[in-house]
């Protein structure tokens, strides 16, 4: 392997996993923080991360802020919200050049690690209380960004089918939050939620890229050492209950000319199942990838649509299947879609299908060995799923896995929810 | 075959021309998995009149043909080319843009077949009447897909607004009637005539033995008796100074209005280092005055003008160059005039040395982040500036070599050229409504 992993517990519900690699020109640095997904504190949630990337103790400033970053060789520095299953993901990161590549470059690197640990624990406050100025500004940034989902139809319409198959679960609050709850907060009410994030939260700090593990886990421990958190109990990860039937939920939208299919299944497995790797490659035999059937028969065989693609959230057990076709032709893409589930669930695929889904699949995992900061994600995942997967175990069960366990992990996949987002009709 | 070691980082590329004519440029990424590989022509969708390879001609075809022919380079005999990269446990993709035409490869496993692969699926073309009548179905759902995407939208209305008669006002994959219009003919016509190795970069970017893609590359293409050809002559009409209109309103289901604002910029003549002088002299100017640590992206934050999706791109080709800034906006109008203002003050104030600094030095970093997997952008930038003629490799000795004087005087140009504004706003329910709510703009040149 490439790249040397050491993990070390800091203070209370705080870990933090340096990853040398010597392959990199760089270094990234991220705090993620979780937090059980609740309806109440998705919008606070959302943000928190956009409040605190405005200005740190020592930079209360934006501008002096982006300008210190611009002089540390133009770091970046990212925020953001995320979901994985029933988890909320709160991200904090910078990425900078390794030390070694520019001048004074371990002082860069410490001067960065000094601003993670302002960017979550010391924000830019004023009166005791997160800056009003920021968070307003970010409020009317999210307000905006909330407003402005249905912008990209697709993903709009994955969203939507989401909180129809999900109804009531941790799992359908969206991750970016909600309008109505957006006005009841002000700088004293994010405070206080960045004060009780603090303490329920449980922080997952990294350090990946070609960079001296010691050192960097020395500075971690001294700035996170004194972290007093992760009070609440994380969800566990469990798949969502199927539902008997299908439901269709349709909406209109103006002078759009192309309907978005959108269509949500449950699978009753997740990461923890030791056959979850079957489903893996029932969905690459069906519609992962262009080789797959779905997109074989839809846009290669039919010239129905441009895009079929799926999504899945294995966490929970979900798959979504996507699509875009004009509304005389959306009747037959459903039905194959409906099809071409059916007959893979009652006959094993061909071995030769079932070699190129394993192929692409091997490739596409193979890939991430590349880039060690997204497989530290994958292995979050499993960590949070209590899956004992690592990348080799994975690898090894895909190819054992045969053309019968792969039809019985389809016939697992059950239709729930039937999205449309169609065009208003004239007149 | 030159080999280039770029001092400060731990990295090398190599460069050349093919005998049979083709150019590439190879940066080995060892210790990595993943490999990424482009190959293909200066070929773009605004490449529609032109001679043939025998100086006969010249032909006009329509619209929307280069990325049709995109599309129809993955079906051969054989099958499916999705497929049978698959087999070899690698991905292909490909794209177009108004200037030319990328076929991406990757994979994390051996990467000699697939590569193998991405010469036949370039180079042989198989088309036959029921092949290219089958694809029309799919690339009109295509291009309703983007008729419905507001971004998209606005910016094809800005190039209709900023040029009268060059062809990169048509979308790249043309209309619904251009492309039910194609036939097999002009379809291999402009196939013979482009994709030949003289008019094409091969990028590769991973773990490979430049060595060894070159040879390999260099056999395939000699059985397919390949030789050095004159460039392709391409007709461009002649394309006037000023925009077509100042502002132009679009109205649909938006959750937010969208504002765009486009530079009809002169073409560059330079290529090489001087271009990529011009070309980085233009992205430090944006990056001083309209980069997020910017006084006018700060303030424009802070009124709660433009948002995270605000950005300012240059695209400067050989035969048509415009810088476009845009963003989703509550007020257009208002960001317009705000825009145009806080530019003409920037102009006014001059780039300090300080920010000057601190901008290159951002962009020196930006180029080390480049060096990192995945080297998929790595290998799309290499393949676009070698295009356009120059080498986007030497990043890190030509931007300490940039000037001030160069940035601002690329800033004081860009500020100065004609321009016209895009707002998409939301859809109003009572159907013909009044005139568009644009007001106080008066378009044109402001200099």
């Amino acid at each position: 392997m490439s790249w040397r992993t050491v993990r070390q517990p800091l203070g209370k519900g705080a870990t933090a996993t340096v990853i040398e690699d010597g392959r990199m020109q760089t270094v990234t640095l991220r705090a993620l923080w979780l937090l059980p997904l609740r309806r109440q504190d998705a919008t606070r949630a959302a943000l928190l991360p956009m409040v605190l990337r405005r200005g740190t103790m020592s930079h209360p400033d934006t501008a002096s802020l982006r300008r210190q970053l611009q002089e540390m060789y133009g770091a970046r520095l990212g925020a953001g919200v995320a979901k994985v299953g029933d988890v909320q993901v709160m991200r904090v990161g910078i990425r900078l050049p390794a030390p070694e590549l520019i001048p004074q470059g371990e002082a860069v690197l410490r001067r960065a690690i000094d601003l993670l640990q302002e960017l979550v624990l010391e924000p830019a406050t004023e009166g005791g209380q997160l800056r009003s100025q920021y968070v307003e500004e970010e409020k009317s940034q999210l307000r905006r960004r909330i407003e402005s989902l249905i912008d990209d139809r697709i993903r709009y319409s994955l969203v939507r089918c989401v909180e129809e198959v999900c109804r009531g679960e941790g799992y359908a609050v969206r991750e970016f939050g909600y309008l109505e709850d957006l006005d009841a907060v002000d700088a004293a009410e994010l405070s206080t939620f960045h004060q009780r994030a603090l303490r329920e939260g449980h922080l997952h700090l990294y350090a990946v890229g070609r960079l001296d593990p010691d050192a960097v886990l020395r500075q971690l421990s001294r700035s996170f050492g004194d972290f007093s958190g992760g009070q609440a109990a994380l969800p566990r990860q469990e798949p969502s209950p199927v539902e008997e039937g299908v439901r269709r939920v349709s909406e209109t939208l103006q002078d759009i000319g192309q309907v978005k299919l959108t269509v949500g299944y449950k699978t009753a497995s997740c990461w923890r199942d030791p056959e979850m790797p079957w489903l893996l490659l029932a969905d690459g035999v069906l519609g992962a990838f262009p080789t797959s059937r779905l997109f074989q028969k839809i846009r290669e065989e039919r010239s129905l649509a441009y895009y079929v693609m799926t999504s899945g959230e294995w966490n929970k057990g979900l798959l979504f299947v996507m699509s875009g076709a004009s509304p005389q032709q959306v009747p037959v893409v459903e039905q194959i879609m409906q099809q071409e589930l059916e007959a893979l669930a009652s006959r094993p695929p061909e071995v030769e299908e079932l070699q190129t889904a394993k192929r692409l699949l091997r490739d596409a995992l193979h890939g991430k060995s590349d880039e060690p900061a997204q497989l530290a994600s994958l292995d979050l995942e499993w960590q949070l799923a209590g899956a004992p997967w690592t990348l080799e175990k994975l690898l090894d069960a895909l190819e054992a896995a045969g053309p019968q366990d792969v039809m019985e992990a389809a016939g697992r996949i059950r239709p729930q929810v039937v999205f449309l987002l169609t065009p208003e009709r004239q007149g | 075959m030159e080999r280039v070691r770029l001092q400060e980082v731990d990295c090398e590329y190599y460069h050349g021309m093919l005998p049979c004519g083709l150019r590439f440029c190879v940066v080995p990424r060892p210790g990595f998995r993943r490999t990424f590989a482009i190959l293909g022509p200066r070929y773009g969708s605004v490449d529609n009149a032109f001679y043939g390879p025998h100086g006969d001609g010249p032909y006009m075809v329509p619209a929307g043909i280069a990325h049709f022919l995109e599309h129809k380079m993955f079906e051969k005999p054989t099958g499916h080319m999705f497929r049978r990269f698959a087999a070899a446990g690698a991905m292909c993709d490909a794209y177009t843009s108004y200037t030319y035409t990328g076929y991406v490869l990757s994979t994390a496993g051996d990467w000699r077949v697939p590569l193998r692969l991405l010469v036949e699926l370039v180079f042989d073309l198989h088309l036959t009447r029921e092949t290219v009548e089958k694809e029309k179905g799919i690339i009109e759902q295509e291009i309703r897909m983007v008729e419905d995407d507001p971004d998209t939208r606005a910016f094809e209305e800005l190039m209709r607004c900023l040029y009268h008669r060059h062809p990169v006002r048509v979308p790249i994959a043309g209309t619904v009637a251009d492309v039910r219009s194609l036939g097999v003919e002009q379809i291999e016509l402009c196939h013979r005539t482009f994709y030949h190795p003289s008019n094409m970069w091969l990028s590769v970017a991973g773990p490979v033995d430049p060595q060894e893609v070159t040879e390999l590359v260099q056999e395939l293409l000699e059985a397919r008796g390949y030789r050095p050809q004159e460039p392709v002559r391409r007709l461009l009409p002649q394309e006037p100074e000023g925009v077509v209109r100042p502002q132009q309103t679009v109205r649909m289901s938006v959750g937010q209005p969208l504002c765009y604002l486009g530079f009809k910029d002169v073409p560059s003549t330079e290529q090489g280092e001087s271009l990529w002088d011009q070309l980085a002299a233009v992205s430090i100017a944006l990056d001083a005055t309209l980069g997020p640590a910017s006084d006018l992206y700060l303030s424009l934050y802070q009124e709660g003008l433009i948002d995270d999706t605000f950005q300012a791109h240059y695209e400067g080709e050989q035969s048509y160059a415009h810088l476009v800034i845009g963003a989703s906006t509550p007020d257009p109008a208002r960001l317009s005039d705000r825009l145009r203002e806080g530019l003409q003050r920037a102009v006014e104030r001059g780039i300090d040395e300080g920010t000057f600094r601190r901008c290159i030095k951002a962009a020196r970093g930006r180029f080390l982040r480049r060096l990192d997997p995945p080297f998929g952008p790595l290998a799309r930038l290499v393949f676009a500036f070698r295009h356009r003629g120059t080498d986007p490799m030497r990043a890190l000795d030509r931007l300490a070599a940039l000037d001030i004087s160069q940035v601002s005087s690329a800033l004081r140009r860009l500020v100065s050229r004609p321009l016209a504004a895009v707002w998409v706003l939301p859809r109003q329910r009572e159907a013909g409504a009044g005139p568009d709510a644009g007001s106080g703009f008066s378009g044109g040149s402001w200099a």
